[in-house]
């Protein structure tokens, strides 16, 4: 079932006055501060965006995955992009924020790389336009595995399995900074999830959620307005928002040099959030219970929140409803960890 | 992925200029359709320049532009408008043809204009910098006559239809961004067929005859 856009439903709306009237009236009745959010989907494949407008092989898939679990990959051989991107915690790492080559925190919680094929803008700040380029960046970042682009190239070329993978996808038997990339995007675009019980739903399965995860579903749209930000089939507007966090990270507007947008973050998507806590662009919250109540009761405190989010009044029913929701939002995808290339 | 409604917008600057169509003029029709999921718009026109340069609009609701391609021919300018609730970042930054614009952050009910002061024939990508999903173009190329045709997921065929155009026209240009561009060679023919390709791949087909169909 493909969602209907919001333009489409506009459109729909000019079919005749009684509905142009019945338009307003929901218009009238909506909160001020509402948005127009975008329905809630299963993703699907056909919108997403290949930079070579073709879907990547099953073996660069493949070789994506043998460098995304190779340790090679890091200056002193001992992590890889799996060392935080663990898929048993949701391609998270479980920890507030990963500890950097010199074991001090990063700066950021580390997000979750499920449905990443979809995005526009990549990194909690929207620094990184390519997954391309952001499968290189915490490579050769030096307080993540601060291996130069240089090394990366002799190391890779000095495995014979990596040079005859490299050669049968690319042809080209030497190995180089732009196919790394490309190997490791193919297989962040490959972390999928589509076939949640959410989606079974869509499809017509009225009973693949709970009565629980049911009411969930009617409070994330309505009284807990969740899908202001977190929605369309990613459940992410994919823009950027402060919800009051009291920290000294500019996130948005750092990059643009925008001060109204300081500390506002990338909206994260929902699918498969039950395996990836904590949560928020400092990991600050511990859960998905945590997080619901933080938003209940209006955010952080600092001044710069967005005027989306404010206290919801939730009971302890709903915050329960709005936990069962999510967690059918989990889908049961088997990710294999190849063993080490020679 | 934005998907629009289908809405076309048919210009003719001669039947506007002039009223009723004259034998020197004739019409286009056909249709366009695709393979798989269709692009968001295409701009099909016969080049020339107009004799008023457009001026056009492009708004902000529910976090998207309200036009998916304008024709901003060059020397013109193309007005921004923001009736969203929420605030924008319209921004262009294309070195290739040197269209660089940022028009800032945008409250709700403002507007800016911009200068079509950067390389012709070109398809700029119109961006905002809050919400990176929105996508816009604007087409510098002088198109006398032209439409636009914006697509949707729901269907596959899309009608052409281009009318009051000059009966000795030389050429028509189908532009779909990232598309390759076709340019139809008019001649003497009544009809017209050519395959839809990005990045060489057949991707759709255009078919288009001379009058009303």
């Amino acid at each position: 079932m493909r969602p209907v856009s919001n333009k489409a439903k506009r459109d729909k709306c000019h079919l005749s006055k009684r509905i142009r009237f019945a338009c307003a009236l929901i218009l009238l009745s909506a909160p001020l501060t509402s948005q127009a959010a975008a329905p809630l989907a299963t993703p699907d494949v056909d919108d997403i965006e290949y930079p070579s407008d073709e879907a990547p092989s099953a073996a660069e898939i493949t070789l994506g995955a043998q460098l995304f679990f190779d340790t090679r990959l890091s200056l002193e051989n001992d992590r890889s992009c799996a060392s935080c991107h663990n898929p048993d915690l949701g391609f998270g790492d479980g920890l507030r924020k990963s500890a950097s080559s010199n074991d001090t925190p990063l700066l950021r919680h580390t997000p979750s790389l499920y449905n990443l094929a979809w995005n526009q803008v990549f990194s909690w700040d929207g620094a990184i336009s390519s997954l391309e380029e952001q499968a290189l960046m915490p490579v050769v970042a030096v307080e993540e595995m601060n291996l130069p682009i240089a090394k990366l190239e002799k190391r890779l070329n000095g495995v014979p399995g990596y040079r005859r993978a490299f050669l049968a996808v690319y042809d080209d038997a030497d190995i180089n900074k732009s196919h790394i990339a490309r190997a490791l995007a193919a297989y962040l675009r490959s972390l999928t999830s589509t076939n949640s019980a959410f989606d079974a739903y869509l499809a017509g399965n009225k009973q693949a959620l709970s009565p629980e995860a049911t009411r969930g579903l009617v409070l994330f749209e309505g009284k807990a307005q969740c899908n202001q930000c977190h929605d369309g089939a990613n459940f992410s507007d994919e823009s950027f928002h402060s919800l009051g966090i009291d920290d000294r990270d500019l996130g948005r507007g750092g990059v643009l040099k925008e001060p109204s947008l300081n500390h506002t973050f990338k909206t994260p998507g929902l699918r498969n959030i039950s395996r990836s806590a904590p949560y928020m662009h400092d990991g600050s919250q511990p859960s998905l219970e945590s997080v619901i109540r933080f938003y209940n009761d209006g955010g952080g405190p600092a001044n710069h929140k967005d005027k989306l989010v404010k206290k919801l009044d939730l009971s302890e029913r709903d915050i329960a409803d709005l936990i069962a929701f999510l967690g059918a939002l989990s889908s049961n995808e088997i990710v294999v960890k190849p063993t080490a290339i020679k | 992925m934005k998907r629009f409604a289908k809405h076309i917008i048919p210009l003719s600057l001669s039947a506007l200029l002039c009223g009723a169509v004259s034998a020197s003029e004739t019409s286009l029709s056909g249709n366009i359709s695709f393979t798989g999921n269709p692009p968001p718009a295409a701009l099909i026109y016969v080049p020339g320049k107009a004799l008023k340069a457009p001026e056009p609009e492009i708004d902000q609701v529910d976090k998207q532009f309200t036009k998916s391609i304008v024709v901003g021919a060059p020397g013109s300018t193309v007005l921004f408008k923001n009736s969203d609730q929420v605030e924008h970042n319209v921004f262009a930054n294309d070195s290739k043809h040197k269209a660089k614009f940022d028009v800032g952050l945008m409250q709700t009910g403002g507007k800016k204009a911009i200068s079509v002061d950067w390389k012709a024939d070109a398809m700029i990508r119109v961006g905002c910098k809050i919400h990176p999903r929105m996508r816009a173009y604007i087409a510098t190329v002088d198109a006398r006559f032209h439409q636009v045709i914006e697509f949707n997921a729901e269907q596959k065929v899309f009608p052409i239809n281009l009318k009051n155009i000059p009966a000795g026209s030389k050429k028509l240009v189908i532009n779909i961004p990232k598309y390759d561009e076709i340019v139809l060679e008019l001649g003497n023919e009544n009809q017209w067929s050519a395959a839809i390709t990005k990045k060489g791949k057949k991707r759709g087909e255009i078919t288009i005859a001379k009058g009303d169909h």
